[in-house]
């Protein structure tokens, strides 16, 4: 799930990005509205965390620019210091999903965030499970059969996107625009390298395998 | 009311009838027919005459006493009758007046005083729902229409002070939330790591720490600009030259340790009536600005002066002014008309919008308009600015004499 979180508050961008990525979202920063517009032009955004008061372009207007460039966008998580009803109506009708007032407990955002991300499923279980495999998010625990894994942060994303995209064949290209941030180098093998760890962490216990490789196209989650 | 009047109405009228009645009876009791109208007749003296009619009689000697006294009589009878008939009738009189005052009373008094129940309505409705509305009485010129103008008047300025007063809590709550969003933030995402390295601890700590110092700053400033949003003043002379010392004096270390030359322009002396402590603190925030953005190496120049209706310098001009030119960055044409706006925090590039208030400039032009004064900007893009604070000068004769 790749996120993006914009505020003019630089270290308050940091801090929502740091819980966020602890969470195993991938998440870029930015701290205006023409810097956000560029970079969602740019990635195809899972989420966005949006200031709604920044100098020059606001966030109403980086949401409305979103909505105009289609209807599968990513989902908009407004975040911000006005409160009152108008406000609220304002930023919805421009196109927010949900709308948070600061200052907020992180693990609000954090559910907040989650939710908008399930929203898009057809079950809209908190515990994400194909199979015998299953994924508690908002625990951040993972599970084959009976289980329990030890995932890192990467791998439980990577776990997650799977999950959300079962059966579908998913390209090294997008597993690294969704699962990592602008901090990877494409250039690496690193999303093999993960996804060969998250895979035997799969089948440590001689578990038939759930990642398939399909040649020259990517991986695919399958059932058993 | 309507009983009132009609009891005034009556009292009156009884007033009226009593003071004819008396007089009346007064004329009638002191104007005997005989002495005036009884006569003996020029040349016939065994006659006499009363009025038009003529009596005739024998023997004069005794003729006279008993026609006068027959007269007196009839005379007394009549006007006896008469002030009776009088009484009748003012008494029936005054029973309608009564009446019809007391309807007449009713009627007009409902429709005189129609506006002041409609002025008490309104006045009533305020308290349940809200201050925009108005009696807005239509009619003739009169006391009532003058009183429901005045409390509309009244109204229009109780709202615009709750309307200022709301939007002000509002804008500051929400300036108020900003550093505490980051403070929470940044402390609950660093508690909730389990393996945080002491470094990141400690940058949240930090991060925390300029937010409760910037959080300082913007209640320092809420605090002052809400003592400030009183219009009262202080009326005493005032030197704006020793106003414009005051404010270098405390800036000098401080434009010293950025390399930058602080100088201060005085000719002669610039009288204005007001409070000191105010306008020293309006003119310290112009420098304060000045002295934390000017690059290093340039001049910070703090003067003062007359000038005439239009702006030219002058000597026995009626507006003081004073000012603060730097050789910054200067602002740009869309932020030059914002700046004195609250909470507005120009742009400028030196990464500090956290620790501004946005309410500096703001302070500035409220002291500056509670003295009948104005502010003013002149900036070019990579030239400079100067700050104005202009003042209602004191002319020579009132040098001295507190305004």
């Amino acid at each position: 799930m790749r996120l993006l979180v914009v505020d003019d508050e630089v270290s308050l961008a940091e801090a929502v990005a740091r819980g966020l990525r602890r969470e195993g979202y991938a998440v870029d920063v930015c701290h205006d509205g023409a810097a956000a517009i560029a970079q969602l032009d740019e990635v195809a955004y899972d989420l966005v965390c949006l200031d709604r008061t920044m100098p020059g372009m606001d966030g109403i207007e980086v949401c409305r620019h979103i909505r105009r460039a289609g209807s599968t966008g990513p989902r908009v998580l407004l975040l911000t210091a006005r409160d009152t009803v108008e406000d609220r109506v304002d930023g919805l009708d421009a196109g927010a999903d949900d709308y948070l007032v600061k200052p907020f407990a992180f693990a609000e955002l954090g559910a907040r965030v989650r939710n908008l991300l399930r929203r898009d499923r057809p079950q809209h279980a908190a515990v994400l499970a194909v199979g015998d495999v299953r994924a508690d998010e908002a625990r951040r625990t993972a599970f084959r059969g009976e289980r329990a894994l030890e995932l890192t942060t990467k791998e439980f994303a990577l776990l997650r996107y799977f999950l959300l995209h079962p059966g579908e064949v998913l390209s090294q290209e997008r597993l690294l625009d969704h699962v990592w941030d602008h901090a990877a180098d494409p250039f690496t093998n690193t999303v093999r390298v993960t996804v060969g760890t998250l895979r035997r962490k799969l089948s440590a216990a001689g578990e038939p395998p759930v990642i398939e490789t399909v040649v020259g196209a990517g991986y695919r989650l399958v059932e058993r | 009311m309507s009983l009132l009047y009609s009891g005034v109405v009556f009292g009156l009228g009884a007033i009226l009838v009593a003071l004819v009645y008396v007089g009346l009876s007064r004329a009638l009791a002191g104007q005997p027919v005989t002495e005036t109208q009884v006569r003996t007749m020029e040349g016939d003296p065994s006659c006499l005459q009363v009025g038009g009619v003529i009596l005739c009689e024998r023997s004069v000697e005794t003729r006279e006493v008993t026609v006068v006294d027959e007269l007196k009589v009839v005379e007394k009878a009549t006007n006896q009758r008469a002030l009776e008939r009088f009484r009748t009738v003012a008494f029936g009189g005054l029973g309608g007046l009564f009446v019809v005052s007391l309807v007449v009373g009713w009627v007009l008094a409902g429709r005189f005083l129609a506006p002041v129940g409609r002025i008490t309505g309104v006045a009533r409705s305020i308290g349940e729902t809200d201050l925009s509305r108005r009696i807005r009485l239509e009619g003739p010129d009169d006391e009532l229409k003058r009183l429901a103008d005045t409390f509309d008047a009244m109204l229009a300025r109780v709202e615009g002070a709750f309307e200022e007063q709301r939007s002000f809590i509002h804008e500051a709550s929400h300036e108020l939330r900003n550093p505490l969003a980051v403070m929470r933030t940044n402390v609950e995402v660093a508690l909730a790591d389990p393996d945080a390295s002491p470094d990141e601890l400690r940058d949240a700590l930090a991060v925390a720490g300029r937010s409760a110092e910037r959080m300082g700053v913007l209640v320092d400033d809420l605090l002052t600009y809400a003592r400030r949003g009183a219009p009262e003043v202080g009326r005493e002379r005032v030197d704006l030259g020793v106003v414009v010392a005051e404010a270098v004096e405390g800036f000098r270390a401080a434009a010293s340790a950025r390399d930058l030359r602080l100088v201060a322009e005085v000719t002669g002396t610039v009288a204005v009536a007001g409070d000191a402590g105010r306008l020293t603190q309006a003119l310290s925030n112009l420098v304060a600005n000045a002295v934390r953005l000017a690059p290093p190496g340039t001049m910070v120049t703090v003067a003062c002066g007359r000038a005439d209706e239009s702006g030219r310098p002058a000597a026995e001009g009626p507006w003081a002014w004073t000012t603060v030119t730097d050789e910054g960055p200067g602002i740009d044409v869309e932020e030059q008309a914002r700046v004195f706006e609250r909470f507005h925090r120009v742009p400028t590039g030196a990464g500090d919008e956290a620790v501004r208030s946005g309410l500096g400039l703001t302070i500035v032009r409220r002291i500056a308009l509670a003295h009948g004064g104005s502010v003013g900007l002149r900036s070019t893009p990579g030239a400079g600015s100067t700050f104005s604070i202009w003042l209602p000068a004191l002319r020579g004769e009132d040098v001295g004499s507190p305004a």
